[in-house]
């Protein structure tokens, strides 16, 4: 009897796993596989949401008030005219090949040091250069990308050639950018959000006392969120400068597209006379507590495709990216916890491939400009999952905060602070060795 | 030197040179072009891109408008816009009788003046035609073959009883892309067989009334068999790697979309390229790009097109046929949603008991004039194109026709129930 009671469990437990691993994970490897919901998601209203957000996602938002004002209010000063203009087919951003070309999915950030206050936002442009404005009023001015090749030689003779960035501006409106800590940054995908924003505090903490190899740490961004009105951890943003989905959203929608709402409740204007305030026509929020919730709701539930099905040479990519440390910090395993809205998000083990702490990146990288916690040299762990599928998704897309890498060889070879042994280590592989690493990534 | 110290010192090179901060470099400003526009944010990237690729001294702005709002917003900031880019022929005509418009070289426009009938370009050439959209169905193969079914071909094919509940019809009242649908369903009918037609469609829509979800979602995700869009979503999709396939009916419902320059544009030569570009070979390439999928107005450049791509071109010449205006496209629309849609469960529910008369053998006449008078349409062609609701419709907002709606809505209502009655005194 307790033989078949055992046997029972052993099954329904077996059928709960099966069940809750068929709602995470899309199989599909297309061109649109970051735009799938998860499969468990189901019931009309979810549907209904999900519809509404991925709508609102898509939205072009406009000037001035319409015969539909639910998408007005773009500006006074912006970026880009909507969400998936940056996150192109719900994939990473580019960065320009070159000053001829603008800034399509990519802007820059802006600060200040203050002696008393740290670093802060620019009086007058604020924390980020908006190349557009609404019409009849000058833009804060034009960002443009300037490249030095950079050539590099694996231990086996074979060169690449790296591109180092360079931002130069034009068309300043409030002059120029003297003693302005810049630094550009390319949009990041937006799929599997719903499982970051539901890892604890307590987790990503976690990370930090695993025992790792000599040289890596890693460390928790702690940043302000607007809703507890208290310091939290970070984890959204290059930087992970952001606690939560909403407010990352929210923010996005502030300074990108130039909209408010209940987070962010004021024009993003500079405090001076300019003409920015008057230009507004005072309806506010632009951006609804319900248009939030649907658009938040539409990127938690968004599926992280799978990984493609596994190969002997994919394999031995995975083992040679344990070997070189990859893995330190583009962990594969973290545990969500049970804040999602979503409920069979919850108390999952999930395959990120961050651990999402700041880790120093060295020189390379470092664009000097501190953000909360995190130092000019410290970057977030990116997450990998879908990592793969980003060219197929846009044929541009690139890689790193300021997506100076084309490929993801190059990404890798930009690693230097913690990672420079898993650097050197690539490097040193032989050119079979290099390719297997990038078929798993490609995997993934 | 170890390749290690060479990296190393390669890395403190960087340091140099990687000084993001404080930048400030002078570069070249780039000359803009404004452009109002309604185009999906796909279609603007795609041009935007190539666009600064062959002409880096410009830089466009868009300034995105709803058709609806777009001409009020001209009105009100003159000289703010240089070109027009949109799929709205109606907002072209009304500014090229406002004389807005700059009168385009014709050298640029190659493209022919019509298509199987529908207008083109304009011939006093204040706007060119720069891609054409065609309207049809699209299928999941899988579900039909799954159930061995052919295929549908034609509009006629969706009355069949097989698709009850499972053809996803976009309400043209409510989503701008279906606003010449019902005009292409009754083209090449008689007006009682159109309205026939649509009564029977009607019976097996699920009707979208939103633009929030996607037709091709609703196909794709087996919520409907056959889902009633434009060719571009579809082939976009189909371009992604979704399992579908698009059908284009015998007679297709074409939408040009056009270009215009503005008289007072202040930005006249920027705006001079970027016209001339969408209309060369260039520009017209591009519509072939997976996130767009929209059909070149230039015949010779589908000499470049993907496989299986569509080209209107050297599809079967159709029979002239009458092609009802925006204005009679309204009214037409208004009129289905009244008088047929809005009343899709009575209609349901008289099918089902006309159906039951038929299983209990009651009087065969009788059962087929209620059928025959529940199809047609309580208006006749000149009733409902009359001077008066011509009028009423031209030019002004759907809220100003409320009342004549109502009224279709009543007389539609009133019809039913009465034969309502008849239908139910026959199976009692």
């Amino acid at each position: 009897m307790r033989y078949w009671l055992f046997t029972l469990m052993l099954a329904f437990a077996a059928c709960v796993a099966a069940e809750q691993e068929s709602t995470l994970g899309i199989s599909h490897r297309s061109a649109d596989a970051y735009t799938f919901p998860y499969r468990g998601l189901n019931g009309s209203q979810s549907l209904k949401k999900l519809q509404e957000g991925r709508s609102l996602f898509r939205q072009i938002w406009t000037v001035e008030g319409g015969e539909d004002r639910r998408f007005s209010g773009l500006g006074p000063l912006y970026n880009r005219f909507s969400c998936i203009a940056c996150h192109p087919g719900n994939g990473r951003g580019f960065a320009p090949n070159g000053p001829g070309e603008s800034m399509k999915t990519m802007l820059v950030r802006l600060s200040v040091h203050d002696p008393q206050k740290g670093f802060i936002p620019h009086q007058l442009y604020g924390d980020q250069l908006n190349e557009f404005s609404m019409p009849g009023m000058p833009s804060e001015g034009i960002a443009s990308v300037n490249y030095t090749p950079l050539k590099l030689t694996f231990a086996d003779g074979e060169e690449v050639t790296l591109r180092q960035p360079t931002l130069s501006f034009s068309e300043l409106a409030h002059g120029p950018l003297n003693e302005v800590f810049t630094s550009a940054r390319i949009a990041p995908a937006v799929f599997g959000l719903g499982l970051l924003d539901n890892v604890s505090d307590e987790e990503i903490i976690h990370q930090t006392q695993r025992p790792k190899p000599k040289g890596i740490a890693g460390r928790p961004n702690m940043v302000w969120d607007i809703k507890t009105q208290k310091l939290k951890v970070g984890k959204f943003g290059w930087k992970a400068n952001t606690s939560s989905l909403r407010q990352q959203i929210a923010s996005a929608f502030h300074g990108d597209l130039g909209l408010t709402s209940s987070l962010f409740p004021y024009q993003n204007c500079p405090p001076t006379p300019t003409g920015c305030l008057s230009a507004t026509d005072g309806y506010a929020p632009e951006l609804s507590d319900s248009q939030l919730e649907d658009i938040q709701f539409y990127l938690e539930a968004l599926a992280v495709p799978e990984q493609a099905p596994p190969t002997e040479a994919i394999n031995r990519g995975a083992v040679l990216f344990k070997n070189a440390q990859c893995i330190e910090c583009h962990t594969d395993q973290l545990r969500t916890g049970q804040q999602a809205s979503i409920g069979f998000l919850n108390h999952r083990t999930i395959k990120p491939y961050t651990d999402l702490l700041l880790h120093d990146m060295g020189e390379g990288l470092a664009d000097q400009r501190p953000d909360f916690a995190a130092t000019g040299r410290e970057w977030r762990t990116p997450p990998l999952w879908g990592i793969g599928l980003a060219k197929k998704v846009h044929s541009e897309a690139g890689f790193l905060h300021d997506g100076r890498a084309r490929t993801l060889q190059e990404a890798i070879l930009w690693h230097g602070g913690e990672a420079t042994i898993a650097r050197d280590r690539y490097i040193q592989f032989t050119k079979k060795e290099r390719e297997l690493i990038l078929m798993f990534l490609e995997s993934l | 030197m170890t390749k290690r110290q060479a990296l190393t010192s390669i890395f403190k090179q960087l340091l140099l040179g990687s000084n993001l901060l404080m930048c400030t470099l002078i570069a070249n400003a780039a000359e803009k072009v404004v452009i109002m526009t309604s185009y999906p944010q796909e279609m603007i990237s795609q041009f935007e891109s190539a666009f600064e690729k062959r002409f880096p001294q410009y830089r466009m702005e868009i300034l995105w408008k709803q058709s609806n709002d777009a001409l009020n917003y001209i009105n009100q900031h003159p000289g703010e816009i240089d070109v027009y880019w949109t799929p709205s022929r109606q907002n072209f005509a009304l500014l090229a009788k406002q004389g807005l418009l700059l009168q385009l070289d014709s050298a640029w426009i190659t493209s022919p003046a019509t298509l199987q009938g529908t207008l083109l370009n304009d011939p006093q050439a204040h706007y060119a035609a720069t891609e054409i959209a065609g309207l049809g169905m699209v299928i999941s193969p899988a579900s039909f073959d799954k159930l061995n079914l052919a295929y549908p071909q034609d509009w006629n094919d969706l009355s069949q009883s097989t698709f009850i509940d499972q053809v996803a019809f976009p309400l043209p009242t409510k989503i701008g892309f279906a606003g010449g649908l019902i005009d292409a369903i009754l083209r090449d009918k008689s007006w009682s067989d159109g309205w026939s037609l649509l009564t029977r469609i009607t019976l097996n829509a699920r009707f979208i009334e939103n633009g929030s979800t996607f037709i091709t979602d609703e196909v794709a995700a087996g919520r409907a068999m056959v889902g009633i869009t434009m060719d571009f979503f579809a082939a976009s999709s189909i371009a992604k790697g979704a399992q579908l396939k698009y059908v284009y009916p015998p007679a297709v419902a074409y939408s040009p979309a056009h270009i215009a320059i503005f008289q007072n544009a202040p930005h006249l030569e920027a705006a001079k390229a970027f016209t001339k570009f969408t209309l060369s070979t260039e520009g017209q390439r591009l519509l072939f790009a997976p996130d767009i999928r929209k059909l070149p107005v230039e015949p010779t450049v589908y000499a470049y097109r993907p496989p299986g791509y569509f080209n209107p071109f050297a599809y079967p010449e159709h029979k002239a046929l009458k092609l009802h205006d925006v204005t009679e496209q309204k009214m037409l629309n208004a009129y289905f949603e009244a008088t047929l849609a809005s009343h899709q469960a009575l209609l349901k529910s008289l099918f089902l008991k006309l159906n039951r008369a038929k299983q209990l053998n009651r009087d065969s006449n009788q059962i087929k004039a209620l059928e025959q008078a529940l199809l047609q349409p309580a208006l006749s062609e000149a009733q409902l194109f009359s001077r008066e609701n011509y009028a009423q419709f031209e030019g002004n907002p759907p809220s100003a026709n409320e009342g004549l709606t109502k009224h279709w809505f009543e007389l539609a209502k009133t019809r039913y129930l009465s034969l309502d009655a008849e239908v139910q005194s026959l199976i009692e």
